[in-house]
């Protein structure tokens, strides 16, 4: 076991590009945990498709050893998506180091995981980062991490992970002012799960942080939110690869094996106790994670149902929070509604599904959980636009609205703020952190935000803004179900829901869009929209009345071959909606109108 | 008995729409491109020692871009080297601006018995957009000469559906081109070739391609000619009796015939070949692919449908020794319903309708 007072746990809070995963690498380098020349670049972030975004969703962790401490470093993911991760890998620390670009100044994801770090009691140590840039201004910089997040910035550190400097300053603040870890080694058993993956060789592999008793090979230990019971096969540390050790005890990080089979069972945020001398009470802070982002996932080919329901619990394996219940539509035939956190996770998913699964799958506009109270009292969660009740039977519907954070330079104000006015978004606050930098609070539907109110906010602020949002829960809404009906037969795939005063404007735009996108057929098809049996718009395709290869290439059989091959390979990838030929991009066409 | 095509790669100037392996003329290239061909004709000298030659077809490019003597040369030396069947069908390209009575006199002295002219419009406006080498002025010299010439046979190649075209402009070079009653006629719809100069102007928004006037200008044309005692014999094809093309309809029926020269594709003996389109590796064969039965059922009936006497079932079956409505029960009856095709005991075949919507018919039987 090792010696408490000689153990530092810390994370590191950073908005994206703000350079948190080259400092990590800097601290691999200097402790010699990794030679540097085995150093991948930027070894914490491991999924191909995290890197290629420059996103982390996984926390990997990593113990280090520097004159004579263990320094355990939790990487914590980039994202709002993930928030609920990022704060129980903030109650596995003791500290966090804040960093901050001291060429672009505090973000709102950084404030928001400041803020969860204060929360979480931990010590933050701010560190001004690419100081070596000639645009480097660490004045303002701190005064910005004072005014937003009211810590004090002289004491920040001023640093260049790219450049190697005051590295060995911040391990010597993480050693001087984080505290060491609190927790008595002969408690019952209390570790917190902080993160868990799943290795098709050793099952579910548990990252857990020791706060009381000791954990070793052998003991029968219990998941305290579901009393499930497990016999540990080993306990290890993360050098980084992974290192069995005889036990682990308070304050340490480390691994878990025990048998588990199932992501599920050794769910983030849960606690873990001594099966037969259990804790009175599990670590405060767990709560299952609901997903809150929905569409439908079809496969293009009807045959590949069973593949595509194969992947989709190969992902589970790794990733917990995936949801996901075999639906089918009229249209696009069996496939499933799958429930991500966020808009990243699901983007990130579907990217999954397609390259590493090597899927062609068709995933439906995403949407929120609407609640619908119906006139005869009863409550509806609805997670498919699709499974709307009539209009008739309909009170209220209600939907989830978030509380958005944006941190601006002054200058985008009044794009960032005409962009939330379109959202719908609700006025709450503005505050001014220097008269160069902007607060503005908006209480916005979720709805607005899930496709692309990330892109529109950069660029609305020329890249400059960012955000965080928070749930604040259901509130009523005028909202409709606009139904497309393609030749005169409604297309369950293509139905939305909308605020009332944008329906119309909202239909039209479809409806040009999918004229665009499908192509004549033998007949004249009309496109409408309606909501209830009342039709609000209507385009017309003008049927195809010639469609011939014209000449004949000096006898090249084979090249007119080729077009008539190519034209009837085109087709196969459409989905034939009644007599309607439509190319499976139709589907996408609801996500491309908002990017517009 | 077999076609015989040969390929002269050269034009004044490459049309902007063109993707035909064509380049400018010069004159060292093609007086060695014509010894090239030479070598290949005693190539094939052998090889079709036994194969009667029913049509001859000199095309390009602009074969009429050669003086006079080398194309009487390469006359004889077809003539010389294969056995033709008596009257055989004898035609070569021309464009404007690159043919004179000496010319023409010439030709039809050596043997050419049918003249395919390349007008396209007869208007500048057009011309211009097309990148054709001449001027609508040029063209109405060119027509006037080789109806003077009295081949037996000749045919004026038109294009509509160019971008900005209209109707009218349409219907005038039309009734111009009707007025020297030229005895075959072929009306070709713009298309759209990717690589092409016209493709990327289309592209950039500089030229919009025409959607459904198209449709319009093949139905007012189709009506004219009709009237005029055309018949409508293919898809693109129009003739008086007696003047259909012998040789486009071995093609369209799916017969043996081997070309020679650059770019020049066969169907021989079960095999489809083409040359590489190069002037150093000509002699050499590229996408040489041999054609089992299925894939020449298949071939067949694309390109017989585009004929509107259609397959004619009988024909069919010796050949084959299937019955096309057997193999293609679901897709004729499918086709039919939707009023592409029509079928009576004695052949299959596109409808009036069908007729502009051939690609939507073909694909079903690939």
């Amino acid at each position: 076991m090792t010696d408490r007072s000689k153990i530092r746990n810390f994370c590191i809070i950073a908005h994206i590009d703000h350079g948190k995963s080259t400092l990590a690498d800097r601290f691999l380098e200097i402790t010699g945990t990794i030679p540097e020349r085995k150093m991948v670049e930027q070894y914490l972030d491991m999924l191909e498709i995290e890197r290629e975004r420059g996103i982390t969703i996984k926390a990997q962790p990593v113990r280090m050893e520097y004159k004579g401490y263990v320094l355990n470093l939790i990487d914590t993911p980039g994202h709002v998506d993930f928030t609920y991760e990022v704060s129980r890998s903030l109650a596995a620390c003791e500290g966090a180091l804040l960093v901050v670009d001291a060429t672009q100044g505090v973000e709102a994801q950084t404030v928001a995981n400041a803020y969860l770090a204060v929360e979480n009691d931990l010590e933050v140590i701010p560190v001004i980062n690419k100081i070596d840039l000639p645009s480097a201004d660490p004045e303002r910089v701190k005064r910005e991490i004072e005014e937003a997040i009211g810590l004090k910035a002289s004491e920040a550190l001023l640093a260049s992970a790219k450049e190697g400097i005051g590295i060995e300053e911040i391990l010597n603040a993480v050693i001087e002012r984080i505290p060491p870890p609190k927790g008595d080694p002969n408690a019952p058993l209390r570790a917190l799960i902080f993160d868990s993956i799943y290795n098709s060789y050793r099952g579910v592999i548990t990252y857990i942080r020791v706060k009381d008793g000791t954990i070793k090979a052998g003991q029968k230990i219990m998941m305290m939110s579901t009393g499930q019971v497990f016999e540990v096969e080993e306990v290890g540390i993360f050098t980084p690869g992974m290192k069995p050790k005889d036990e682990l005890g308070p304050g340490e990080v480390g691994y878990v094996i025990a048998g588990i089979k199932d992501l599920r069972q050794a769910r983030v945020g849960d606690t873990i106790t001594d099966a037969i001398k259990p804790a009175k009470e599990p670590l405060p802070g767990y709560r299952s994670v609901k997903p809150v982002v929905f569409c439908g996932i079809y496969p293009v080919d009807r045959n590949n149902f069973e593949d595509l329901r194969e992947a989709l619990e190969k992902l589970k394996l790794n990733d917990a929070s995936i949801q996901f219940e075999p639906e089918s539509s009229v249209a696009l035939g069996a496939g499933f509604r799958c429930g991500f956190l966020g808009m990243l996770h699901m983007e990130v998913t579907l990217e999954r599904l397609r390259r590493e699964f090597e899927l062609d799958i068709i995933a439906t506009t995403p949407n929120v959980i609407y609640r619908v109270i119906k006139h005869n009292g009863e409550t509806l969660e609805i997670d498919n636009p699709a499974k709307f009740p009539p209009l008739g039977e309909i009170k209220e519907i209600q939907e989830p609205f978030v509380r958005v954070t944006i941190f601006t330079p002054s200058e985008f104000v009044g794009n960032v703020m005409s962009l939330l006015q379109d959202k719908r978004g609700v006025f709450k606050s503005m505050d001014y952190l220097s008269p160069e930098r902007v607060m503005l609070v908006y209480e916005v539907p979720l709805a607005e935000m899930i496709i692309d109110f990330h892109d529109k906010l950069k660029s609305a602020s020329r890249g400059y803004a960012s955000m965080d949002y928070e749930p604040i829960g259901y509130r009523p809404s005028d909202l409709v179900k606009v139904d497309i009906l393609i030749h005169y037969e409604p297309v369950d795939a293509f139905s939305f829901i909308v605020h009332r005063d944008k329906a119309y404007h909202k239909a039209v735009s479809l409806l040009q869009k999918l004229k665009e996108i499908i192509p004549r057929q033998l007949f004249e098809v009309a496109l409408q929209a309606a909501i209830g049996k009342k039709v609000i718009a209507r385009v017309n395709i003008k049927p195809l009345r010639k469609d011939v290869l014209a000449k004949c290439y000096g006898g090249d059989v084979t090249r007119k071959k080729k077009l008539l091959e190519k034209q009837k390979e085109g087709k196969k990838r459409m989905k034939t909606l009644g007599k309607v030929n439509v190319p499976t991009e139709a589907f996408l066409a609801l996500m491309q109108l908002e990017k517009e | 008995m077999i076609a015989l095509y040969v390929h002269i790669p050269f034009c004044p100037r490459k049309c902007k729409y063109c993707s035909f392996f064509s380049v400018p003329f010069e004159k060292r290239t093609a007086q060695e491109y014509l010894k090239k061909l030479f070598k290949e004709i005693d190539f094939w000298k052998e090889k079709l020692s036994n194969e009667m030659i029913k049509s001859i077809y000199i095309g390009g490019g602009t074969p009429s871009i050669y003086d006079s003597d080398a194309l009487v040369s390469l006359i004889e030396k077809i003539k010389k080297s294969f056995k033709l069947v008596k009257e055989a069908e004898f035609t070569i390209e021309a464009n404007p601006k690159t043919i004179d009575r000496e010319k023409l006199d010439a030709l039809k002295k050596a043997g050419v018995n049918r003249l395919s002219i390349g007008i396209q419009s007869l208007n500048d406006r057009l011309l211009e957009i097309l990148g054709r080498a001449h001027t609508a002025d040029d063209a109405r010299e060119a027509l006037n000469l080789v109806k003077e010439t009295n081949f037996k046979s000749w045919n004026v190649d038109l294009i509509y559906a160019i971008p900005n075209q209209t109707i009218k402009d349409w219907m005038e070079t039309l009734e111009e081109v009707l007025s020297c009653s030229p005895p075959h006629i072929s009306l070709y719809s713009l298309i759209l070739e990717e690589g092409t100069v016209l493709y990327n102007e289309v592209k950039e928004g500089i030229y919009e391609m025409p959607e459904d006037e198209g449709y319009e200008m093949f139905i007012e044309a189709k009506k004219l000619l009709r009237e005029r005692g055309y018949i409508h014999y293919e898809i693109s094809n129009f003739a008086r009796e007696g003047h259909f093309c012998v040789h486009n309809i071995t093609y369209w029926k799916n017969e043996p015939y081997v070309g020679i020269g650059a770019g020049a594709s066969s169907f021989y003996k079960g095999w489809r070949f083409k040359r590489e389109e190069s002037f150093e590796g000509f002699l050499r064969f590229s996408e040489v692919i041999k054609i089992n039965r299925e894939e020449e059922i298949k071939e067949t009936i694309f390109m017989n449908l585009r004929l509107l006497e259609g397959i004619d079932k009988k024909a069919f079956f010796k050949r084959f020794g299937v019955r096309m409505e057997e193999i293609y029960r679901e897709a004729i009856e499918e086709l039919k319903e939707e009023g592409l095709l029509e079928e009576d005991e004695k052949s299959i075949r596109l409808t009036e309708r069908g007729l502009l919507l051939g690609n939507q018919v073909f694909e079903k039987f690939i």
